[in-house]
């Protein structure tokens, strides 16, 4: 492809799983239009900050985000990998703060042309993670399940099939059903971008 | 994303629509896929407003006509491209009938602008557009 449509093409990744197709697409398009890929992760500190303000030490968020930065570079490691098979020139970018207000940022002042998400994000992990740390410091056991489908439906079933006496739930749950469709990151990235975006399917 | 070799452009004749479609067909020619070039004929909106039946006709008549000079600009330039291009006017709610198009069509990728014709400043992104993201089994692209 010699009238290069893309010069340079970012794409998002969580670390997670989910990211693959969105990542491997990135690869391919960056490949035909013999483009920069740039690989970018955003560690999201935003909700741990908010939530454990007064009760947790400083210590644990220190130990939350040598955590991220770890994934961080594991997750464009992945990506670098992946560009070197298929010929592709991968820079990693590891950023902090509001993931979809970095990633618009970062599109806008490199001259992306071309943005590369998944629809999915790992929500779930994330969510279940951060149940787990807290569970952690109040020493309270905590078992981590993820379900797909109906989010009410499964909170139903699963309750019923293992005998759980208590469901605690947050009254927010539009953005939990939402996150089922697409992605919150997705979603205000594709709001928002000035630039254009190509949403995968997971 | 498999290789998509059928891709859907959504097009209003809209400045945005027309930048779907640049990107869409260089898009197509990266993958040597074959374009559908879609306008859909709102009816649902025309529906409720319209009781003239004779006008309604004639409103009809005028929004396919638009359709047509649309989708065949599309074509045209796909065709110019070397690709294989067909105009495809439908009629229904926008996203709905896009997205039923693409399933029953075997489509890749879906092209769409990121605001319609209508285009509420207030949303970076039109409604038609937000469905086709929430809803499409395929990849889609926003073009800007």
């Amino acid at each position: 492809m010699n009238n290069s449509i893309f010069r340079n093409i970012m794409v998002a990744t969580d670390g997670s799983e989910l990211v693959r197709k969105a990542v491997d697409t990135a690869i391919e398009i960056a490949k035909l239009s013999e483009a920069k890929l740039y690989a970018v992760y955003v560690i999201a500190l935003g909700s741990y900050y908010n939530s454990i303000t007064h009760s947790r030490d400083s210590e644990w968020i220190k130990a939350i985000k040598e955590q991220f930065i770890t994934e961080g570079k594991e997750a464009t490691a992945y990506v670098e990998n992946a560009g070197r098979d298929a010929n592709v020139e991968v820079e990693s970018v590891i950023l902090e703060g509001s993931p979809a207000d970095e990633i618009i940022d970062f599109a806008e002042k490199n001259e992306i042309d071309l943005i590369v998400i998944g629809t999915k994000e790992k929500n779930g992990m994330e969510a279940t993670a951060y149940v787990e740390n807290a569970g952690r410091i109040a020493n309270v056991a905590v078992k981590s399940v993820i379900h797909e489908g109906n989010p009410a439906d499964e909170i139903i079933d699963f309750a019923e099939k293992n005998e759980i006496d208590l469901i605690v739930m947050g009254t927010q749950g539009k953005t939990v059903i939402q996150s089922f469709l697409i992605g919150s990151v997705a979603e205000n990235v594709v709001r928002h971008s000035k630039v254009p975006v190509l949403v995968v399917r997971g | 994303m498999e290789d998509p070799s059928r891709i859907l452009i959504a097009t209003d004749g809209s400045k945005s629509a027309e930048h779907a479609a640049a990107l869409g067909i260089k898009f197509a020619q990266q993958y040597d896929a074959k374009v559908y070039a879609v306008y859909v004929i709102n009816v649902t909106a025309s529906d409720a407003i319209l009781i003239d039946e004779a006008w309604a006709a004639e409103e009809c008549e005028a929004c396919e006509k638009t359709g047509h000079k649309v989708t065949s600009c599309v074509v045209e330039k796909a065709t110019f491209a070397g690709l294989g291009a067909e105009p495809i006017i439908l009629k229904g709610s926008q996203a709905d009938e896009i997205l039923k198009f693409a399933d029953k069509h075997d489509v890749g990728m879906i092209i769409v602008g990121s605001l319609g014709k209508s285009g509420i400043e207030r949303l970076a992104l039109g409604s038609v557009s937000e469905n086709d993201v929430r809803h499409a089994k395929v990849s889609v692209l926003v073009a800007r």
